[in-house]
């Protein structure tokens, strides 16, 4: 059992690696991304979101051909550590491909999300 | 023919001579064509940004290039098939612009191999391929998202850069037209 709830853990962005129970979402929060589609390049470093992420309400405010990006802010209810899961999409019509996921586990994103 | 004026006693140098223009020919067959449509679509958007446009977006897809100032109303473009043309016209010269997703079949076998976008101007429909293969793409295909994605922005910004410059033909217009009147009644 406690296996599989380390693996679970270990598996799934939205359980605590450390206590091993599933993370409560906290904010999630819609974003569009300065880049164009076919001129998508990964970034990894939390600065470059801080600073080029602009927030939007919903799916349709996002111009066509542009990348989107959902940050969600999860907490852990046991220990209250803080993670924030950016995932990097176009958005086409009614369907969305898939580019990136990003986790950051120690709170570089954090105040960014719950600020915005 | 000059390989015999040149070596009349033939060998290895006649031979050699007499490769060279059909290895010419071959070289220019495999590279020419696309070295002059690179060369005109350079030359399309030199004289683009000469004119004093801006070129907001550039698509270059097979065999054409379509360049856009939405601002102005403006579209470049250029066609592999006719060389040594390119055209600059006022964007409300477009009378339709829209995707074509390709979709084929049904079921399990629903699917694409060509994604585009098309345009009318002056009533010829021009076709622009965003994506294309040989195989057939699931609807969901990432290659297909892409094209379509390209293909809608495009559409979205050709349609823009209609209404920007009929706006700007209506508001020429309308400048123009206080003069008439002025010089009837002078008239």
């Amino acid at each position: 059992m406690g296996f599989l709830k380390k693996a679970k853990a270990w598996l799934k962005d939205d359980w605590c690696k450390k206590c091993t129970e599933p993370m409560q979402l906290e904010k999630k929060q819609l974003y569009t991304l300065p880049m164009t589609v076919g001129h998508y390049v990964q970034h990894d470093d939390p600065n470059y979101y801080q600073t080029n992420l602009i927030k939007v309400n919903k799916k349709a405010d996002i111009p066509t051909g542009y990348y989107a990006c959902g940050a969600y802010l999860y907490h852990c209810p046991h220990c209250g550590k803080k993670v924030v899961k950016l995932t990097i999409f176009l958005p086409v019509r009614d369907q969305e491909q898939f580019e990136d996921v990003y986790l950051f586990e120690n709170g570089e994103m954090n105040d960014f999300v719950l600020n915005s | 023919m000059i390989g015999y004026f040149c070596f009349r006693d033939g060998g290895a140098g006649a031979v050699i001579f007499d490769m060279i223009i059909p290895i010419l020919a071959v070289i220019w067959w495999i590279f020419g064509g696309s070295y002059i449509f690179k060369n005109n679509t350079k030359k399309l958007e030199r004289e683009f940004s000469k004119a004093g446009y801006k070129r907001n977006h550039t698509f270059y897809g097979r065999g054409k290039t379509v360049v856009l100032d939405i601002e102005q109303g403006m579209l470049g473009i250029t066609f592999y098939w006719n060389p040594g043309q390119f055209y600059i016209l006022p964007a409300s010269r477009v009378t339709k612009a829209w995707t074509d997703d390709g979709k084929m079949g049904s079921g399990f076998m629903e699917g694409s191999s060509r994604v585009s976008f098309l345009f009318t101007i002056d009533d010829i429909k021009v076709r622009v391929d965003t994506f294309t293969s040989n195989q057939r793409f699931r609807m969901d295909d990432k290659h297909i998202l892409t094209g379509i994605s390209k293909a809608d922005m495009m559409v979205k910004s050709i349609e823009e850069a209609k209404a920007n410059s009929e706006k700007a033909h209506k508001s020429r217009k309308s400048k123009d037209a206080p003069k008439d009147t002025n010089s009837k009644k002078a008239e």
